[in-house]
């Protein structure tokens, strides 16, 4: 393969990955209105909507308990919330939730 | 003389065999910069509001939050030319390390741990994280030792 082919090949892997990301992004954008991450209050992964809050500048300090998890919900979301739709995410990420 | 010429070729094929495998990981790399560096420019906002949430940075936040997907995409072109491909693996691993020194010194200090992932690697635990970055520096550096002219004594 010559430089020429190299360099060809490279810049496809770059547009791959720019349309790849354009793309996830979008389909975030889309999905923006009706989900949203939601934070533990008790440290423990639930599928209880009560456990989880919303928080807009919400944020996870070290540590390895559950801390936030996305959420469907309906709706205008204020902080404080509880989510009112179905929980989203498969695992919650880990943390402390900085509200606690 | 056929010996010379078997040995002359299976020296070929490992010369080519490695040059595939530095140019695939020039690849893999670019990559994940490109992937990277793209989002932090269309989420900019979120990407300087997490910056600024860390003591240390945050009078510099919005700067980093630019200079970094500049210098991806600037890395990411180095990877892409084979002339200096090099380059562009030191500046990866080089970067790469101060992302992983930046995510050990949060997680050694208990720190906010403010998240700006790509979504390749938002599922992944913080610990996760540093186990990712120092594959891609074993990468990078496996690849510029490879890279290397072979010196004859």
């Amino acid at each position: 393969m010559n430089n020429f082919q190299k360099l060809a090949l490279g810049l496809s892997v770059g547009a791959m990955a720019i349309g790849f990301s354009a793309f996830k992004s979008s389909e975030n954008a889309n999905t923006k209105l009706d989900r949203a991450i939601f934070f533990n209050k008790s440290g423990v992964q639930s599928n209880i909507a009560s456990d989880y809050v919303y928080q807009p500048d919400g944020d996870c300090l070290a540590a390895s308990t559950a801390c936030s998890a996305e959420w469907n919900y309906t709706g205008t979301l204020t902080e404080g919330a509880h989510p009112n739709g179905s929980k989203y995410s498969t695992t919650d990420s880990q943390g402390a939730w900085d509200g606690n | 003389m056929e010996s010379t010429i078997e040995g002359n070729r299976s020296f070929r094929f490992n010369d080519n065999f490695k040059e595939w495998i530095v140019f695939g990981i020039c690849l893999i790399c670019t990559f994940l910069f490109l992937f990277s560096a793209y989002e932090k420019i269309i989420d900019h906002s979120r990407f300087a509001k997490g910056l600024s949430k860390v003591s240390i940075i945050s009078s510099y936040a919005n700067l980093i939050a630019w200079a970094i997907p500049i210098l991806e995409i600037l890395i990411s072109l180095l990877l892409i030319i084979p002339k200096t491909h090099r380059w562009g693996l030191y500046g990866f691993a080089g970067l790469m390390t101060l992302f992983t020194a930046y995510i050990l010194s949060m997680l050694l200090w208990k720190e906010k741990l403010p998240c700006h992932c790509n979504l390749i690697i938002e599922k992944l635990s913080w610990e996760q994280h540093l186990w990712f970055n120092l594959v891609f520096i074993g990468l990078s550096i496996a690849a510029v030792k490879l890279s290397k002219p072979i010196t004859k004594i």
